[in-house]
């Protein structure tokens, strides 16, 4: 009978590893937690999981090669998996966040904020310039997720 | 962009102390000039954006950002705003 080729460990940690980082990455965000900011805007953390995974998917991936027997699929396919998830995480921190418009005709400082009126979340109508005689902060948010 | 009733259940969850404004029709987004196109299907939303404004309605500071992930943070507003000083 034979027998089945042992565990490629290091190919399933790579996974595993990858994984933790790229899901994890998100999970901190959407925690919305002021203190873990910081991990958030440089996610250290995550992108250590995610090198140590590659790492690790590499490894499996060589490991599965110089087999002479099974098993010679499945490391190289998680690690193409992996290299996809990483792939994501590197394009979304570092490329399609900063896919902005430009914005050249934004107020700039020492210009007047535009006038404008709009309804609040009880529906009554708000006007900026309501407001002369405090200082205002207006922030502009993508919406609720 | 959300609708008054999105932000009316916002303010049950989280008591804000300052008014969060629907500009349905995008008119604020377009003075501004903060349209982010294709960014959500029922249309675009803000390019994130912080302005200080003072007594007068000048913007005294503004953040525009580089990166939708990476927003000043609360303590870096709040001193633009105490630099105005207080009345």
């Amino acid at each position: 009978m034979p027998t089945r080729a042992p565990r490629n460990w290091p190919a399933i940690a790579g996974v595993v590893f990858g994984l933790g980082g790229v899901l994890g990455y998100f999970a901190l965000v959407l925690t919305h937690d002021p203190r873990l900011r910081g991990l958030i805007h440089t996610p250290v953390l995550n992108l250590a999981l995610v090198v140590v995974g590659l790492l690790l998917s590499v490894l499996g991936a060589i490991q599965a090669n110089q087999r002479t027997r099974g098993g010679r699929v499945s490391a190289p396919a998680l690690a193409l998996l992996n290299v996809a998830l990483s792939g994501f995480l590197g394009w979304h921190l570092f490329v399609a966040s900063y896919r902005l418009p430009p914005a050249a005709h934004a107020p700039a400082v020492g210009a007047v904020a535009p006038d404008f009126e709009l309804r609040d979340e009880r529906g009554v109508p708000v006007r900026l310039s309501s407001f002369r005689g405090r200082t205002v902060v207006l922030l502009f948010y993508r919406g609720f997720w | 962009m959300d609708p008054v009733e999105q932000n009316a259940k916002v303010v049950q969850e989280l008591p804000l102390s300052f008014p969060i404004l629907a500009d349905i029709e995008r008119r604020v987004l377009d003075a501004y000039d903060l349209r982010h196109d294709g960014e959500s299907p029922d249309g675009a939303i803000a390019r994130p954006a912080t302005f200080v404004i003072d007594r007068d309605g000048v913007v005294r500071w503004r953040d525009l950002t580089d990166s939708y992930r990476l927003r000043p943070s609360p303590d870096d507003v709040l001193a633009a705003v105490v630099a105005l000083g207080t009345r």
